[in-house]
């Protein structure tokens, strides 16, 4: 396995961790967690509660700094940089709980995720004149190819704050979307749902992959739907990486079945 | 909807009720003052009542100064009873009118003021009075611009610059800080320079005594000013402040407050056995010190223009005889003494105005140019000393101070009316370029 | 939830996203603008009491839309709005009475002004949320006004006395034109704010207001557009100030008291936060209110009943304040403009109202 990930070429890897370490008051969140994305695929990390799946996308994305370690996306440490400049390199993300913003509508929820392609300021906002108009009907062309790729037609015009649960994490998903991410964050998207909403979900993910050639990295629990969409796994637990490979690898992993069954190995 | 409509309904219950429950809970001790007042409506045959003759003023009854200005307030609403039930105010065909006064509380705020003076500007008062700097600076231009005259209780020195048509019938703050310390250099005997300390409000009347004007005067009279303090209106602590000026080896102090900030200088003062000469200005008021600190404030100097302290003069006879034709029992305020005295004066500007001036014709350029121009030692039942306003006394009504001081639980005036010196600079400014505006206005 | 008028299709986004959208929005529009431009000639009205109220509720709405932008949309307490109007008063009273500058130039100093100002104190503010941003404005109301009484060139404690504005040759004399100045500006910066909120800048301060850890994610940088949010505030407060200095022609500290803030915010509540039509009916609704119970009730009342008069005065214009605002804060906290959205809907589904 090891030699396997060794003869993969530097130019495949889209972000790279290395020895991360991360602790609150003397608990290890993470332990000397090493990790690589490739370009284009599907990462899933799994784990049992608390074993530090969603601290590490928060490392990722600059919500914390880890005590040790580096994150390397595209030659720069991602860990030296605050969380509003690795949005702008291209790294989005959705969260457990959804965080949207509950006052504006669909559509304007995706438009405020185009912040960083827009360069009107408040001077042309102001005026609503020339760049500002113009850039604003330009970006609404893309958000609404989202929202028809993520089929959100019928809710364009609602407030999220008053949409069901399943849709405003297809409407999380489509603010990630709206960022043109290279590397995309999911915590969780399918927590919550029924069998049919996860399917949905399932699809757009892989609609995700082959259509925007993004690298997706997902922390989920539902195991059936990772074993089938992902291309590889993670398997964390207490803070460190006890596995990685492919899914028949992963379950045949007898670390991995004790961390989960605690069965002897 | 439902729902929606039901929670309108509650709100203008609820709002309803907030309106009522005042006016409900006053029926009950009214009804006999109401009566009296129909029945003595009734004594007189119709025909001898014109149109009701209008002033205005405002105060400030929520906020910091409410309880002053209740006081003011209570003064004016008894002098106009006292006018009508003396047979009102007569036009120049003998017939008479009674006097009313449209007021409002401005909570402080200029808006508010702005807004009732054009209210009152339309049911036709005919002369405006407003009791502090700040609103009363607003209204001026408006009323210079229309002629109205306008009155106020402030004595801050933008009052007067340049002269318009507005008055104030009491000293600057200013002044009243130089006669304290003429009066203080009289009975100064040692060889050494006097030291002064003033401590100041922080707000805008308390920072007038610490302008550059006063100080240069201080210091022309030979006196050092050696600690100038800075507190809250209602401070929780001042040791700090008179340790400073103990250090500072302070002769006398001035302090421009108010008495909430007074009762703890006098306080802190007990406590740290500092036992120096004290002054404060008129809104002071020694005796709402006296209620609030009755020890400590034991030989607290105020350096006033109107009061309640000696029984034998007429003023004091005739407040008193108001108080208790009108409230039952008199209250013996030195603010009820300051607000009978300015509703006089209006009045009489009224009444002046009315003797020249056909009722019909009556306006508010007609009481500025007839009545408040005519008034010539005009005398306030001696509640202050004779008023001069008008083109040519300088339209200063008056500027003394009588300093009054508390002793044990007694208040005495310990001298008589001092004439303030002049300490501001604009002051030959007013008398020359602004007389000049005002005769150009007057002469229009 | 809230739709668009039956029948309205809009052929590009531009159409989709703009504000007046149908022909019969657009006569309601000139209506609404020509029956401000009548009213103080014509009607009911046309006196200087309305007129002098008019200008004021404009004045309010320009303050009340600064902090609409910096606490409605972008979900930062302030009480440092009165100070910032202090602030433009003060800068247009120096100009104008000491350097003689005309108002067109007055004008934009006393918002630039204000906006620095307000960018100084933003720097530490912004690092702080919730009830500590609350104390560090106020931290602020303090210092602007200490530091107008205590220095020499804004006439300290005593004020200054400015002429009325003037463009060109024309003076703004009658209590008429100067309405219309006023509300030629009101209806600008109206337009001004409607504008911000809806492009980059106002989607980015409704992403911090909503959900600061969403923005950063996103790509908005939390620290800068709270700093602009305060700016732009600041600039309206200058604004307002700059106005309400030429309206009364005096500036003095004491006009821009901390209860002017409170009240500020007070009507940001019940017109509806992050709403721009709710800073103009809560301005209207709040300042009618305060209006008719403290010129008209208030001394009726206390006439009525001479004994209470004092008290009852005193306790009624704030008591009903109070009360409103509580009201608001209770049973409707997205304010009198979630009202007007209520009934927009129903009249654009009658009859099957029932439907919202």
């Amino acid at each position: 396995m090891l030699s396997e990930m060794d003869s993969v070429k530097e130019s495949d890897i889209a972000l790279r961790g290395s020895n991360i370490t991360l602790s609150f008051g003397g608990v290890n969140a993470l332990l000397d967690v090493n990790f690589q994305i490739f370009e284009q695929e599907i990462l899933a990390i799994i784990g049992p509660n608390g074993a530090g799946k969603t601290s590490l996308l928060n490392c990722i994305n600059g919500f914390y700094r880890p005590d040790k370690g580096s994150i390397l996306f595209r030659g720069v440490d991602l860990t030296k940089i605050p969380s509003h400049k690795i949005a702008r390199m291209g790294i989005a993300r959705t969260f457990q709980n959804i965080e949207l913003y509950t006052g504006l509508n669909t559509v304007h929820n995706l438009m405020a995720a185009r912040h960083n392609f827009m360069r009107h300021g408040v001077f042309d906002g102001a005026f609503y004149f020339g760049r500002a108009r113009s850039e604003i009907a330009e970006h609404r062309e893309r958000v609404e190819d989202i929202i028809d790729f993520l089929d959100l037609t019928p809710i364009r015009n609602v407030e999220v704050g008053s949409l069901s649960y399943g849709n405003r994490k297809r409407v999380e998903l489509g603010r990630a979307l709206a960022l043109e991410p290279q590397v995309l964050l999911l915590d969780e998207p399918m927590a919550g749902m029924n069998v049919e909403e996860k399917e949905d979900m399932a699809r757009f993910i892989i609609d995700i992959l082959e259509l925007k050639k993004t690298s997706i990295v997902m922390v989920e629990h539902d195991m059936g739907l990772i074993m089938d969409i992902s291309d590889r796994i993670i398997v964390l637990d207490f803070g460190s990486k006890i596995a990685e490979g492919s899914p028949s690898e992963i379950m045949q992993n007898p670390e991995v079945l004790k961390a989960y069954l605690g069965t002897k190995s | 909807m439902n729902i929606s409509i039901k929670r309108a309904m509650l709100l203008f219950v609820l709002l309803g009720s907030l309106l009522l429950l005042p006016a409900i809970g006053a029926c009950g001790d009214d009804d006999e003052t109401a009566q009296e007042e129909t029945a003595q409506e009734e004594d007189q045959t119709p025909t001898d009542l014109g149109k009701p003759v209008k002033i205005s003023q405002t105060f400030a009854l929520t906020g910091p100064y409410a309880s002053q200005h209740k006081e003011i307030f209570e003064a004016y609403e008894d002098y106009i009873k006292f006018i009508n039930d003396n047979g009102g105010l007569k036009d120049t065909n003998g017939i008479s009118h009674p006097l009313e006064m449209l007021w409002v509380d401005d909570k402080m705020e200029v808006t508010t003021e702005l807004s009732f003076f054009e209210k009152a500007k339309a049911d036709g008062s005919l002369i405006h009075g407003s009791l502090y700097s700040s609103a009363y600076g607003a209204l001026l231009p408006k009323a210079e611009k229309e002629k109205i005259p306008l009155f106020c209780f402030s004595s801050s020195n933008m009052v007067i610059d340049p002269q318009r048509t507005g008055y104030s019938m009491f000293p600057y703050y200013e002044d009243v800080l130089g006669a304290y310390v003429d009066w203080f250099l009289q009975t100064w005997d040692k060889p050494s320079q006097p030291k002064l300390a003033i401590i100041a409000l922080d707000n805008a009347y308390g920072k007038s005594a610490l302008g550059s004007e006063i100080l240069d005067f201080i210091e022309s009279r030979g006196v050092d000013v050696v600690a100038k303090e800075v507190v809250d209106a209602v401070p929780v602590d001042t040791t700090a402040n008179l340790i400073k000026i103990q250090n500072a080896d302070a002769d006398f102090i001035y302090a421009q407050v108010i008495a909430p900030t007074a009762a703890v200088i006098a306080r802190d003062m007990q406590k740290l056995d500092i036992e120096l000469t004290i002054a404060s200005p008129a809104p002071m008021g020694p005796s709402a010190l006296l209620d609030m600190a009755p020890e400590a404030c034991d030989g607290w100097i105020g350096m006033l223009w109107a009061g309640f302290y000696a029984d034998d003069d007429r003023g004091v006879k005739f407040m008193r005889d108001l108080q208790t034709e009108y409230r039952g029992s008199p209250m013996e305020t030195d603010q009820y003494a300051l607000g009978i005295a300015s509703v006089m004066t209006m009045v009489e500007a009224v009444r002046l105005a009315m003797e020249e001036v056909p009722f019909d014709e009556l306006s508010p350029e007609k009481v500025w140019q007839f009545g408040i121009n005519r008034i010539e030692n005009f005398d306030t039942e001696g509640i202050l000393p004779p008023i001069n306003l008008g083109v040519e006394h300088g339209y200063y009504g008056q500027n003394h101070v009588r300093p009054v001081q508390i002793q044990g639980t007694q208040i005495k005036w310990i001298d008589d009316f001092i004439k303030c010196p002049d300490t501001m600079a604009y002051k030959e400014y007013y008398q020359t370029e602004g007389k000049a505006i005002a005769e150009e206005l007057a002469g229009e | 939830m809230f739709n668009k008028p039956a029948g309205t299709f809009n052929a590009s986004y531009t159409k989709d996203e703009a504000i007046v959208r149908t022909r019969t929005q657009w006569g309601l529009l000139i209506i609404l603008v020509g029956i401000l431009a009548v009213v103080p000639y014509y009607g009911p009205l046309a006196s200087d009491y309305w007129i002098n109220f008019l200008i004021y509720v404009a004045i309010t709405v320009i303050s009340v839309q600064g902090l609409n932008i910096l606490t409605g949309y972008c979900g930062q307490i302030s009480l440092g709005q009165a100070a910032f109007m202090a602030v433009g008063a003060y800068t247009t009273a120096i100009l104008s009475s000491k350097a003689g500058w005309p108002f067109l130039a007055c004008l934009p100093m006393a918002g630039l002004m204000a906006t620095a100002v307000g960018f100084i104190f933003a720097i530490p503010a912004v690092r702080v949320k919730g009830f500590y941003l609350a104390i560090t404005t106020l931290a602020a109301h303090f210092v602007i006004i200490y530091l107008i009484i205590s220095l020499e060139f804004t006439g300290g404690s005593i004020g200054i006395y400015i002429e009325r504005p003037r463009i060109g040759s024309i003076i703004f004399d009658s209590p008429q034109s100067f309405y219309m100045l006023v509300i030629g500006v009101t209806i600008v910066m109206t337009v001004f704010a409607k504008n911000i909120v809806r492009t980059k800048v106002g989607w980015a301060f409704i992403a911090i207001r909503d959900n600061d850890l969403a923005a950063k994610v996103m790509g908005v940088n939390p620290f800068t557009y709270k700093l602009l949010a305060f700016s732009i505030s600041a600039f309206y407060a200058g604004i307002a100030g700059s106005l309400l200095v030429y309206h009364l022609q005096f500036a003095h500290p004491e006009h821009y008291g901390l209860t002017q803030a409170i009240w500020l915010l007070g009507i940001l509540i019940v017109g509806g936060m992050g709403s721009i039509n709710g800073a103009i009916f809560g301005s209207i609704f709040v300042r009618l209110i305060d209006e008719i119970t403290n010129i008209h009730i208030s001394p009726a009342l206390g006439n009525l009943f001479p004994s209470l008069a004092g008290q009852m005065s005193a306790a009624l214009g704030l008591l009903v304040f109070t009360a409103i605002v509580g009201i608001f804060i209770i049973y409707e906290p997205r304010g009198l403009s979630h009202r007007w959205q209520l009934l927009k809907a129903s009249y654009r589904l009658w009859p099957f109202s029932y439907w919202t």
